[in-house]
């Protein structure tokens, strides 16, 4: 069974979908088309424009970020709070099933 | 004069990103997007890079990755999406659009964002099927089915997509070698230091790079299908021409309709053609620029596509017009190298070399009468970030000496900078 993601919008509408392990959760939201996400980069670290808010429950239990995310997450186009990433750098896992991510109003 | 019909002629990176940001902004009435491509519409820095990569290295089409919006998103916003179909003619007494398939659309205004069309060679027909560019999906799908490792490809031209995709295609098994009549490559848009770099990476990886070398005929080889002669007489025999000398605005309806060109649709600063109700944006227009010496620009960069389809979304949706203002941006990749760009180098720009190149990790800063003009770094996204911010803030572009003072730390120097302007205002206060 694939581990399934969340994403809210920011009008609260929610997509559910079921991805690969290995994909990050960028590329989760890409290739099953929702909405709210650029990654203008392709997924290297380099744009911000792959931000998400993860849920509460979940910032612990996420893998930790790397020197170069911190750095990238002073860029994004809404306001970094604490449960802020970039969806780039979050590899789903079977861990992950259940994770549930808000999107922010902009990316660019 | 209440706008209900928009017309954007393109559906590339500006024309969708036009149609987006009309309705973001709470534009009600129609938008039609008109694009000639039969794809849902697509990003183009990939087709050279992750896109050619996962075809020929085997892995398979990227799905939903390209695509610069979900398929759904078209009717979710009210875009009207034709595609695979073309706009022929506009009539600008009559306020309509023709298109290919005899469909007349009305507009109150019209966005061209057609994008631009690749130089072509005009080869000989016996080998004009393995003679390649790379600008749309169809180009890399096309590219991928002819080479595989073993394969030699000529490169034709040593600008970016040539090189990327040499890049590519060397590390897949494939012997690449370029080619370019100007006595250096990567010379456009590019400072000499990190054009001298990123050759080094590609020789250093086995790509040959021969300069002043003119191609003078294509035609069939002895041993491989196709042969390249330069007006010296040397040849190279190959399996596959990929040509990326350049392209060239595509400007034809503007001319056709009396709107002024000139290398580019021409439009005002607030992205407006000679005709007031007619907008153009992307590859396709020049603008005026102080950035540039020459005083307008013609930029071909996702960025560029993007933030103009923002501001004249915004300028429709909103019915205010203002000045359009952006730092230009642009990247590239060669062997694993992202290449960040923020600002205009020209030629002549002074050069100074910000950490260590021989390690990974550097940037070139450019300086133009004093003052910093662009930023290009190798894998340090902070400074490109970083020069975004400190590029945008035309009235206080640092000089060398204002940046050597700080190392030229470019986060440091922008959060210096901020401090003091706030200490400032408090202090008038
Ligand atoms: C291989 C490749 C790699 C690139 N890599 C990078 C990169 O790494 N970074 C970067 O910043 N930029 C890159 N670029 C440049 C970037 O893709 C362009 O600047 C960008 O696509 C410009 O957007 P646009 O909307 O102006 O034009 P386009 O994306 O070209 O879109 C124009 C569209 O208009 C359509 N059209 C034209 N005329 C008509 C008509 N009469 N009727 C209907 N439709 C019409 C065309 O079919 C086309 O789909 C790359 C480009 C290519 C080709
Ligand atoms: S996709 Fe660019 S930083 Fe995540």
């Amino acid at each position: 069974m694939q581990p399934r993601i969340t994403f809210v919008h920011p009008d609260g509408t929610r997509d559910d979908v079921d991805v690969a392990p290995g994909r990050s959760v960028m590329e989760a939201a890409k290739i099953n088309q929702v909405d709210g996400i650029v990654a203008e980069c392709g997924g290297n670290a380099m744009c911000a424009t792959c931000h998400v808010y993860v849920a509460d429950e979940w910032t612990e239990r996420l893998p930790e970020i790397s020197m170069v995310e911190e750095s990238m997450l002073e860029f994004t186009a809404c306001e970094r709070t604490d449960a802020s990433r970039l969806s780039c750098q979050i590899e789903v896992t079977e861990e992950l099933d259940g994770l549930v991510v808000e999107l922010p109003e902009e990316q660019l | 004069m209440s706008v209900d019909d928009v017309v954007i002629v393109g559906a590339g990176h500006a024309g969708v990103q036009t149609a987006v940001t009309l309705r973001k902004r709470g534009f009600e009435g129609r938008i039609s997007l008109v694009g000639a491509d039969d794809e849902v519409p697509y990003q183009r820095p990939p087709l050279s890079k992750t896109y050619l990569e996962a075809l020929v290295g085997g892995e398979g089409a990227l799905g939903g990755l390209l695509d610069l919006q979900p398929e759904s998103a078209y009717e979710k916003l009210r875009v009207h999406l034709l595609r695979g179909r073309e706009v022929t003619a506009l009539d600008r007494d009559r306020r309509l659009v023709h298109t290919s398939d005899g469909e007349e659309l009305r507009y109150d205004k019209l966005v061209l964002a057609t994008g631009a069309r690749p130089r072509t060679l005009d080869p000989p027909e016996e080998v004009s099927d393995r003679v390649v560019h790379l600008r749309t999906k169809s180009d890399t799908e096309r590219l991928a089915r002819l080479v595989g490792p073993g394969a030699k490809v000529a490169v034709l031209g040593g600008g970016f997509i040539g090189l990327e995709a040499a890049s590519v295609l060397s590390r897949l098994g494939v012997e690449v070698q370029v080619f370019d009549n100007a006595p250096r490559v990567l010379n456009r848009g590019l400072s000499t230091r990190m054009a001298d770099h990123l050759v080094e990476q590609h020789r250093r990886n086995g790509v040959s790079i021969h300069t002043d070398w003119s191609l003078e005929r294509v035609t069939t080889g002895e041993h491989r299908p196709v042969a390249l002669f330069s007006d010296r007489g040397d040849g190279y025999e190959c399996d596959l021409v990929l040509t990326g000398i350049g392209v060239l605005p595509e400007t034809g309806l503007a001319r056709a309709a009396g709107l002024t060109v000139d290398d580019g649709v021409v439009v005002d600063g607030s992205l407006r053609t000679s005709d007031g109700d007619i907008y153009a944006i992307g590859d396709c227009a020049r603008f005026p620029s102080d950035r540039s010496t020459g005083g307008s620009l013609r930029l071909e960069s996702v960025q560029n596509a993007t933030e103009q389809a923002k501001h004249v979304g915004n300028a429709i949706a909103t019915g205010q017009d203002g000045e359009y203002e952006s730092v230009p941006t642009f990247w590239t990749e060669h062997w694993g190298l992202r290449v960040q760009m923020a600002g205009i180098v020209e030629p002549g720009d002074e050069l100074v070399v910000s950490g260590e190149p021989d390690e990974g990790a550097f940037s070139v800063l450019a300086f133009r009468h004093g003052r910093l003009v662009a930023v290009e770094s190798v894998d340090r996204p902070i400074d490109h970030l970083s020069a975004r911010r400190i590029l945008g803030d035309r009235e206080n572009l640092p000089s060398a000496r204002d940046l050597d003072a700080y190392e030229y730390d470019l986060t440091a120097w922008s959060k210096r900078s901020r401090e003091s302007s706030v200490r400032e205002v408090v202090g008038r206060t």
